[in-house]
């Protein structure tokens, strides 16, 4: 009976709970730029960045190895390194989750593997749960070649299907990224 | 003088045997009542078994995914597209074999898929859920054309893509129907407006389903289904050893 209950309530919050952009309220700042870079490179003695705008040729080469447009023209990467050795690579990226974008950063080792997902900035009220390390650690290892899809080779958060979706197609795009600015060349 | 003893098992009759009328009423009540429960029964094991099987679709030989969407490029019969749950697939050997259109955000719900009938290497593909996408370069980069709003937010369902000459676009929706005269960038209701909804019909199939509350949610609905069926035949079971089986004497 409880058990009824329950699930009646359940639905019932779910239906009725009527789904509209959230205002600033729901906006909460988990990590500054600051407070990411330190997550990521905790060791580093020298921390840097660029402005990486692609040529039209790595421009397309991303995007037909992506098979999507890229809308940014170009991206800040930050660049670390302890004693002469490069410890990889991160960028700050927004993904559009339901109505608003969530701000994370990607860390890419100098492999070219993902090396950490940070949730920086959430604006809305549901779906949050994608932050969780838990979560997050299932992007650490992947490669631009992985298809980091849902239910593939990553297990989705119910009720956040479009964070992660979100989250999904923003790592696969700065890896696709940092490898064609940087590992192709070596 | 014999004593009759009474046995201490209470039997019911199936066959009403009393001369008693309210008696034989309640018998006869108790009879219907016994067939009118296996008739259920065999109801709810059709229905349990049933949902099981087309929530596996795979198990009756159909294929898992479902086609949702074909078409075919007009100047490449080779060239096929097809529209599935989990993506947008694609085939250039006219069928033979199918590869998932690479693109970074899989084309979930791929309902309806348009060439342009001035420049077919321009490709709309209407996700009902997610909005509508296009190629400009014969499915290798795709692009997400704004609508203005969200489906999924707004509960309401793309249906169908109409792509006229010059990049005109009409998309039909559970909501109406929307245009553009410009390959996207403006959208406009034709005649009622897109009317965002709940889209109750979408929300009771879900429960129904059981993907409303995960995906993997309807493998619970599976182990109750199958607990349906083992009850209906485990009680159906006991119900025919009380009435046929050998009884004990006492």
């Amino acid at each position: 009976m409880s058990l009824f209950v329950l699930l009646t309530y359940f639905v019932a919050s779910q239906a009725i709970g009527a789904q509209s952009p959230d205002g600033p309220e729901a906006t909460t700042v988990y990590l500054t730029q600051e407070q990411a870079l330190q997550n990521a490179f905790p060791e580093a003695d020298t921390l840097w960045s660029e402005i990486w705008t692609p040529t039209p040729s790595q421009r397309k080469t991303v995007e037909r190895r992506l098979g999507w447009r890229l809308a940014e023209p170009n991206f800040e990467i930050f660049q670390a390194s302890l004693k002469e050795q490069h410890l990889g690579y991160a960028v700050i990226t927004e993904q559009i989750g339901l109505y608003k974008p969530i701000t994370f950063m990607v860390k890419v080792d100098s492999t070219g593997q993902n090396d950490g997902v940070w949730i920086m900035v959430y604006r809305e009220s549901r779906g949050g749960e994608v932050k969780r390390q838990r979560f997050l650690t299932q992007y650490k290892g992947k490669k631009p070649t992985n298809p980091i899809r849902l239910n593939r080779d990553i297990i989705g958060v119910t009720g956040a299907t479009l964070s992660v979706r979100a989250l999904n197609g923003g790592v696969k795009r700065i890896l696709t990224v940092i490898d064609v600015a940087y590992l192709q060349k070596q | 003088m014999n004593a009759h003893k009474k046995p201490h098992l209470k039997t019911i009759p199936l066959h009403p045997t009393s001369q008693n009328p309210k008696r034989r009423v309640m018998e006869i009540y108790r009879k219907l009542h016994r067939y009118i429960g296996i008739g259920t029964l065999v109801f709810l094991i059709i229905l349990a078994l049933s949902g099981f099987l087309l929530n596996h679709p795979s198990l009756l030989g159909a294929p898992s995914e479902r086609t949702l969407s074909f078409a075919v490029n007009p100047l490449d019969t080779q060239h096929l597209y097809r529209g599935t749950r989990s993506g947008l697939f694609a085939s250039d050997d006219g069928g033979q074999s199918w590869y998932e259109v690479p693109m970074l955000f899989a084309a979930e719900n791929a309902v309806d898929i348009a060439f342009a009938p001035d420049n077919p290497e321009h490709v709309y593909v209407a996700l009902e859920d997610l909005g509508l996408i296009c190629s400009t370069d014969g499915g290798i980069v795709w692009e997400q054309i704004p609508l203005g709003f969200i489906p999924l937010a707004e509960g309401v369902h793309l249906q169908r893509i109409g792509v006229g000459a010059n990049k005109s676009l009409h998309l039909w929706t559970s909501g109406g129907l929307i245009s553009s005269p410009d390959g996207g960038t403006t959208w406009t209701s034709v005649g009622t407006p897109v009317q965002p909804g709940k889209d109750l019909y979408t929300l009771i199939h879900q429960i129904h389903t059981g993907y409303f509350f995960a995906d993997w949610f309807v493998y619970v609905y599976d182990v109750a289904a199958w607990g349906i069926v083992i009850l209906s035949f485990s009680g159906l079971l006991i119900w025919w050893r009380i009435q046929f089986g050998k009884r004990r004497k006492p």
